[in-house]
């Protein structure tokens, strides 16, 4: 069996007393996109970072090629598109060849390799602007275009779209996508945005205070967390304890669950068992904030339908919808 | 990139400055180590030495670094070996020199005279008048005098002159500008005031265009300026050869007639007299 | 008001006639203060990127003593290298004093906490991720500091230029390390303040409205530069 292109073994990076980072396991293979999902402050840059070799860990090992890699070799294989563009002063063609500058590249290849990638990711009309006229989206671009224009085996990708808008980011993470299939490069993304992750992954990792909590194929991740913090990263806005789940499915439950807003059932009766506290507009649909049995679950109703505060409002749950959640399994 | 070509061009130009910058230490650089001469500004600001180093240069390829400071740093110089050769105006302080062993030879190379300036309005009434008899009206009369005040050879000079006509001056008629001759000058012109200069710098001063010469003449009032050869045992780097190369050149006959030629052309009379070989008894005598 | 006004017809004489006593001064100031700043900023940016970027005890110790370094005056640049220097001294065995290197070392030592402050300024204000984003594009530390360098050369020019404008217009150091004896180690600054102790204020002044003249032209070239950078 080959080695992974990139594994990190029991790494861990001490801050303030405290880890604010411990991966067991985590491997890349070539080829593959994994997705690192979190919130803010989990650890999600850190993790980049260490395993590009751009910042020292505390423990553990980096494998490059199943060999313990120096943070040299870590970086000779990757090449990053972090959070904001950081582009240099000089055209957008500069830019794109900046990192084959820095590898010594001779100009004649430079040149072509830059052209290609111009070419590839739209930038080719403006490849002789200035980089520091362009908008969000457009130096993001070129910043994507420099990375891979130096044909890295890994590429790692800080939140690379977040600050753009969302047709911006809906494209570019269809490029993106393409791209990476198209040159067979291996990607590790990191990001706060489940949608982000469903785009382009093929498996997802979820990150919660610097510990990995699930790792998994992505269509499996995205429809079964394996606990509380996960289902909340992936778009789950409901956990409910044991006890109301078990009341609102008819029949006991071991577990706490997990049911999207989307999925919650509800119909305004005047004994309902809930009583609606918020009412939280969205546009078509609207989400209520229901309070049953002192806990609190969202339902998501048309904006025609006009519930009031104050009602009372039966609630219910499909058993197909529901996510029993075990515990930290992975 | 064209920004890396400019960023080149600058560093060339900024190292081109440098080599320039490095070299190019004087240009009689001759044979031997520089001498250091140690003088006094109201020498230096005469001019004559402008005229005399540059000739010594010439024919005895020794490079001449000329301070001019006050006469009290320039024997301090000679005194700690900083200096080769001390050229002064400060009895005392010269033979304190002597008398510590710091200098191997003492010689008389010229003189001068101070004399007493002020408006010609004269308001003390002192035209004329002996020096201490000018000094004591002056005080009497509380007329604005402005000394040196700096611990220079014409501000020992000064001081000596009040405590032979028996006065300390005091009050605010009495001030001290703590700058050199031509700046005194300058001041005493502005205030209308009297002070003590040596005539050359007068005479080279337009500053000091509304001040008349009111005291002049007699030995009291003769500045004599001597040269010293700084004795080898003064400090570790004493150049004592080239020292004593200079000081030789000095008294003798070319460097001699130049200054007593010195001024002629340019303000009618010498604005020193060459002494070379004469004692400062013999000088006195002869004025 | 009369000198002032002859002080001026005085400074344009000296230039347009081509006053040889004075273009001798002019050059050898230019060419002592441009070496001055040349080695301050070869000293001083890599000072400045070491308290920029590097992590090393005392470093807030080391940057206080650069930013203190920066208000001491000129003179006391001037006195301490007048004691190593004189022949009584720990390096008086060169005879350097009244030279133009001494010159040069003194004026240097005025320029350098100016341009390391200044440039480890500069160089904090770039952004943090920048130097890891060109590392992560294969910059070894040297390439990465340099590139951080670039993107900061607008306020790092500025920092050669305090120290230009700091040793051009110095007096006090260059006077005692200088000796100003003329046609060695005479500048304008001290050729200055010579003519004003003799009472020669419009020829002081004079010199110093060249001197001001002098640095215009120096500063213009600079800022061209610098501003030329912009897109």
């Amino acid at each position: 069996m080959t080695p992974a292109l990139l594994e990190l073994r029991g790494v861990a990076v001490d801050a303030g007393g405290r880890a604010i980072l411990a991966v067991e396991h985590l491997a890349i293979d070539p080829g593959e996109t994994v997705a690192v999902l979190g919130a803010n402050g989990a650890g999600k840059s850190t993790l980049l970072r260490v395993a590009g070799g751009l910042r020292a860990h505390d423990r553990g090992e980096v494998l490059v090629h199943g060999r313990v890699a120096a943070r040299a070799e870590a970086r000779a294989i990757a090449a990053a598109v972090l959070q904001r563009p950081l582009l240099r002063r000089g055209s957008v063609r500069a830019n794109v060849e900046t990192g084959l500058r820095f590898r010594r590249v001779p100009a004649a290849e430079r040149r072509r390799r830059a052209s290609g990638w111009l070419e590839r990711l739209g930038l080719a009309a403006i490849a002789e602007q200035p980089a520091a006229s362009l908008s969000g989206g457009e130096a993001q671009r070129v910043s994507l275009a420099r990375a891979l224009a130096l044909g890295p085996e890994l590429l790692l990708l800080d939140e690379p779209f977040g600050a753009l808008d969302a047709p911006t980011r809906a494209e570019l993470l269809a490029d993106l996508r393409d791209l990476l299939a198209a040159t067979g490069t291996a990607a590790l993304l990191v990001t706060h945005d489940r949608h982000e992750a469903a785009a382009v992954a093929d498996r997802i990792a979820i990150l919660h205070a610097g510990q990995l909590r699930q790792l998994g194929a992505t269509a499996t991740v995205l429809e079964h967390p394996a606990d509380a913090d996960c289902a909340r990263l992936l778009g789950f806005e409901n956990v409910l304890g044991p006890a109301l789940a078990g009341r609102l499915l008819g029949h006991p439950a071991p577990h706490p669950v997990a049911v999207r807003a989307a999925d919650v059932r509800v119909a305004e009766r005047g004994d309902g068992i809930g009583r609606v506290e918020r009412v939280l507009p969205f546009g078509a649909r609207s989400r209520l904030v229901v309070v049953v049995d002192g806990e609190r679950i969202q339902a998501e109703v048309p904006a025609a339908a006009r519930v009031d505060p104050g009602v009372r409002i039966d609630v219910a749950l499909d058993a197909a919808s529901v996510r029993p959640l075990p515990g930290n399994a992975s | 990139m064209r920004q890396t070509h400019r960023t080149r061009l600058l560093g060339l130009v900024l190292a081109a400055a440098c080599l320039a910058g490095c070299g190019g230490d004087g240009d009689a650089g001759g044979a031997g180590e520089p001498v250091i001469l140690a003088t006094t500004t109201s020498t230096q600001d005469s001019g004559l030495l402008d005229v005399l180093i540059p000739a010594f240069e010439r024919e005895h390829g020794h490079q001449v670094k000329t301070i001019a400071v006050g006469s009290g740093e320039a024997i301090a110089m000679g005194a700690r070996g900083e200096a080769d050769v001390v050229l002064a105006h400060s009895p005392a302080a010269e033979e304190e020199l002597m008398a510590d062993g710091k200098g191997t030879s003492r010689r008389t190379v010229m003189h001068n005279d101070f004399v007493v300036v002020g408006p010609a309005a004269d308001p003390a009434q002192v035209k004329g008048k002996p020096v201490a008899d000018a000094l004591e009206l002056i005080a009497a009369a509380k007329a604005p005098f402005i000394s040196r005040g700096d611990d220079s050879g014409t501000h020992v000079f000064e001081v000596d002159l009040w405590e032979q006509a028996g006065r300390t001056p005091e009050g605010a008629w009495y001030q001290e500008s703590g700058q050199g001759m031509g700046a005194t000058l300058q001041i005493a012109n502005d205030k209308a005031g009297y002070t003590i200069t040596d005539r050359g710098t007068y005479l080279a001063t337009d500053s000091a265009r509304d001040l008349d010469v009111l005291v002049e003449g007699g030995s009291a009032l003769l500045n004599v300026y001597h040269v010293i050869d700084v004795a080898a045992a003064a400090g570790e780097r004493v150049n004592a050869e080239g020292g004593t190369a200079l000081a030789d050149w000095l008294v003798a006959p070319a460097a001699q007639k130049e200054i007593g030629t010195f001024g002629v052309a340019e303000f009618g009379e010498p604005l020193f007299v060459s002494d070379a070989g004469k004692t400062d008894e013999q000088i006195r005598a002869e004025d | 008001m009369d000198v002032l006004w002859d002080a001026l017809v005085e400074a344009f004489r000296l230039l347009l006639t081509g006053d040889g006593e004075t273009w001798e001064i002019i050059g050898r100031s230019l060419r002592i203060s441009l070496t001055a700043t040349a080695l301050a900023l070869l000293l001083g940016l890599p000072v400045g990127a070491a308290l920029a970027f590097g992590r090393f005890r005392g470093r807030r110790v080391v940057l206080a003593v650069v930013n203190t370094g920066m208000g001491v005056p000129p003179v006391v640049a001037g006195l301490v290298v007048t004691v190593m220097l004189w022949r009584s001294g720990p390096l008086g065995a060169l005879g350097l004093l009244y030279s133009q290197t001494a010159m040069v070392i003194a004026q240097t030592a005025i320029a350098l906490p100016l341009v390391a402050g200044f440039s480890t300024a500069a160089l904090q204000h770039v952004d943090p991720d920048f130097r890891l984003q060109m590392q992560a594009l294969g910059a070894g530390r040297v390439q990465s500091l340099w590139a951080v360098a670039v993107e900061a050369r607008l306020p790092l020019l500025a920092a050669g230029m305090a120290g230009f404008g700091a040793v051009i217009s110095e007096v006090g150091a260059a006077l005692m390390v200088g000796g100003n004896i003329a046609g060695q180690t005479r500048v304008l600054t001290t050729a200055a303040v010579l003519e004003a102790s003799k009472g020669a204020f419009a020829l002081a002044l004079a010199l110093g409205i060249i001197l001001l003249l002098i640095a215009f032209a120096v500063n213009l070239v600079l800022t061209a530069v610098q501003q030329h950078g912009r897109a």
